[in-house]
């Protein structure tokens, strides 16, 4: 059996139901890397990206992680996957720099997906890699359908899986989603961001964690209507092309309007240019449009973010939501 | 009606001149200085690059001297270029500054003329039955203006690497976009550019002289403006290296109009000599600093510098792959990332060893 590693790192955190069930009914056995501690971050940084964003520098260090226990290593080259949205212009650059990075120990899967072209780019995609492979397309269409299944039954699943498992586990598949459980806790908080700041541990030392024992719910985009998000995200007087910008940006002001969200985060890694942008927009339009009441906190993740760092942070904006709630201030 | 626009490079001598010809009211930013950038840096984030900072920084001198109307260039995805306008509006509101923003659309389109309709309508009214009628002869001014400049600059990369006393030809070179500042009419802009050749023709010079070649690659915005990027361009002509550079207004005017044949053909070049390293075209100058690289590698230059500002989406991709091809083909490289946080002293130091590098290379030493 042929043996593919998926990464834990960047786009992981949204599609990995989708890509590990398509894999394995092609008869793969699905590897994903480890959690990465410090000393393997350092390898990746100082491979070959050490200007770029931390995501960016953990995807290398667990593409070299994987590497040696794996015959293919799958980095596609996302360039969009909204209809008319783009990512961000680095994954375009991924695969090649995986590639230099890895130096041939496996063989990187780098077909380009872009939604932009054509009206299926998934059946572009995954016919493209299966002709690599030599697959039929038969099998290809089959494992497709059944991987579309899952990830969207994950994906309906996910505000449950948020509020109700750690977020270590989130992204196992095999870990049931719990049942109609009511999270504890007495405040709402609103974590926006990108997938991979909000769900790698690695990146956000598990943010959310630390949110739900200082007594929050937790509502992240993924909780919203697509439609509410991209509504908001259409009003504004120029379109963010970015399809993660969007989100944000949509999921922000959708936030902004809602009534029980007590306060919002945005997690942003250093050195990320579409959060370095929208932080400054979304920071002032909140003043402007909330009145300054509505709290609204900036985390920037890099190498160098401590546990302890983010925690005096987080309980701070606990205590101010807090307060907030309780004179009743809107 | 008072209009205003960002600094780079010698844009506003052409600018000027088409806001003048056509009899529009305008404001010349103050040049860029330690004041512009704090203000910029003050208004938004470390992250943010540094171009967005400094245009930030020449808005709101601007608006400060008394511009109502900002003059914008819009680009599209997937650079942050684009949505330059989008923030800084957001910014100059929350300060309290009262403007009125146009956006030159990246290409020309219904989508771009729609987003464009409301303030094109207030322009409308203030602007006079004259102004509009002048309009496309201010245009081919102002072209005639750039492309006059661009002939100067260019000639002066080429005096400046032979110079017996070092600094003449900076010198010579202002004196003759002064010159040309001042020409109104398509003759006299002539006239100006055969008297500015002139000029830095009488700069004295060691013609024997075989200067080191290097390459200037990177973002483009770093790359054109000598306030941004601290003056590579003279810092390193002074030390007897001849400069090449492909991002010039021209070039990339033409390119977004898709007219210029040569110089897109460069470019595609460029393009696909990138194509052995990156798989993909990544946006902005990235593909085309790499396939430059390559190629400047290729056709026997000495060495390349790569500028980008601080946290760049493209070039930081541009940055990595670019040291691989360095390595690979045994082609010396100097990366200046630049920022706020910047003394003279980095860079001049930085440039010094990098020629004294590259001239023992050329005697042999390896």
């Amino acid at each position: 059996m042929r043996r593919i590693g998926i990464p834990k790192a960047l786009m992981y955190y949204r599609f990995f139901p989708l890509w590990s069930a398509f894999f394995q009914g092609l008869g793969f056995e699905v590897v994903t890397s480890d959690s990465i501690g410090r000393g393997l971050l350092g390898r990746g940084s100082i491979a070959y990206f050490e200007d770029s964003c931390l995501p960016m520098k953990l995807m290398v260090a667990h593409c070299l992680d994987l590497a040696e226990k794996v015959d293919m290593l799958f980095a596609p080259r996302l360039i969009s996957i909204h209809r008319k949205y783009i990512m961000c212009p680095k994954f375009r650059g991924v695969p090649d720099i995986v590639k230099l990075a890895t130096g041939g120990q496996a063989e990187v899967i780098d077909e380009p997906f872009d939604s932009r072209l054509g009206s299926n780019p998934w059946g572009t995609f995954s016919r493209a890699i299966g002709d690599r492979m030599g697959l039929k397309s038969r099998e290809i269409r089959a494992a497709s359908r059944v991987a579309f299944r899952l990830q969207a039954k994950f994906e309906r699943d996910f505000p449950k899986r948020i509020n109700g498992l750690s977020t270590g586990d989130l992204f196992h598949v095999e870990v049931p989603t719990p049942g109609t459980i009511s999270p504890p806790g007495d405040l709402n908080i609103a974590f926006i961001g990108h997938p991979y700041n909000l769900f790698d541990v690695d990146v956000g030392k598990d943010v959310i964690g630390m949110a739900k024992k200082l007594g929050c719910r937790i509502a992240t985009a993924d909780s919203l209507d697509g439609y509410e998000i991209d509504r908001r995200a259409s009003h504004l007087s120029k379109e963010i092309y970015w399809s993660s910008g969007r989100e944000i940006v949509g999921a922000a002001l959708a936030f902004l309007a809602r009534d029980d969200i007590d306060g919002v985060v945005f997690l942003s890694s250093f050195k990320c240019g579409i959060d370095a942008l929208l932080q400054e927009f979304l920071k002032r339009t909140f003043k402007a449009q909330g009145g300054g009441n509505v709290p609204f906190l900036t985390l920037s993740l890099d190498e160098h973010t401590t546990v302890q760092g983010l925690t005096t942070r987080l309980e701070a904006f606990a205590d101010i939501s807090r307060e907030r709630r309780s004179r009743g201030i809107r | 009606m008072k209009v205003t626009f960002p600094h780079l490079g010698t844009m506003h001598i052409f600018c000027k001149a088409i806001a003048e010809t056509a009899g529009i009211d305008y404001i010349v930013p103050p040049k860029t200085s330690k004041r512009t950038l704090t203000l910029g840096v003050k208004n938004s984030n470390e992250c943010i690059c540094l171009p967005f900072k400094i245009i930030l920084g020449n808005f709101i001198e601007a608006l400060e001297l008394g511009a109502d109307t900002i003059i914008m260039v819009g680009s599209g995805p997937p650079c942050r270029l684009g949505l330059y306008d989008f923030v800084q509006k957001v910014i100059l509101e929350d300060l309290g500054l009262h403007y009125r923003w146009l956006t030159i659309p990246p290409r020309l389109d219904w989508p771009a003329l729609l987003k464009n309709r409301e303030e094109t309508k207030e322009l409308k009214k203030e602007l006079s039955f004259k102004n509009i009628t002048t309009f496309p002869y201010a245009l081919w001014i102002g072209w005639k203006k750039m492309m006059a400049c661009e002939r100067l600059e260019k000639l002066a990369l080429k005096v400046r690497a032979r110079e017996i006393i070092k600094g003449k030809t900076e010198k010579a070179l202002q004196k003759a976009l002064a010159c040309l500042d001042e020409a109104k009419t398509g003759k006299a802009i002539e006239k100006a550019v055969i008297e500015g050749e002139k000029i830095l023709g009488s700069v004295a010079q060691d013609r024997g002289r075989q200067p080191l070649t290097v390459a200037i690659v990177g973002e483009l915005y770093t790359v054109m403006d000598p306030q941004i990027n601290r003056g590579v361009e003279r810092k390193l002509g002074e030390m007897g290296v001849e400069v090449t550079r492909t991002s010039w207004f021209s070039s990339h005017i033409m390119r977004s109009l898709g007219v210029g044949g040569q110089n897109r053909r460069e470019r595609f070049h460029f393009y696909q000599a990138s194509l052995q390293y990156m798989g993909y075209d990544v946006g902005a100058e990235c593909n085309v600093s790499i396939g430059e690289a390559i190629v400047r590698a290729r056709s026997g230059y000495d060495g390349l510098v790569h500028l980008m500002p601080f946290a760049c989406m493209p070039e930081t991709t541009a940055s990595g792959i670019l040291d691989r091809v360095s390595s690979d083909l045994g082609f010396p490289l100097l990366t200046l990332i630049l920022d706020e946080q910047e003394n003279e002293g980095r860079i001049t130091t930085l440039l010094e060893a990098f020629v004294d590098m590259l001239r023992w290379r050329r005697q042999g030493f390896h």
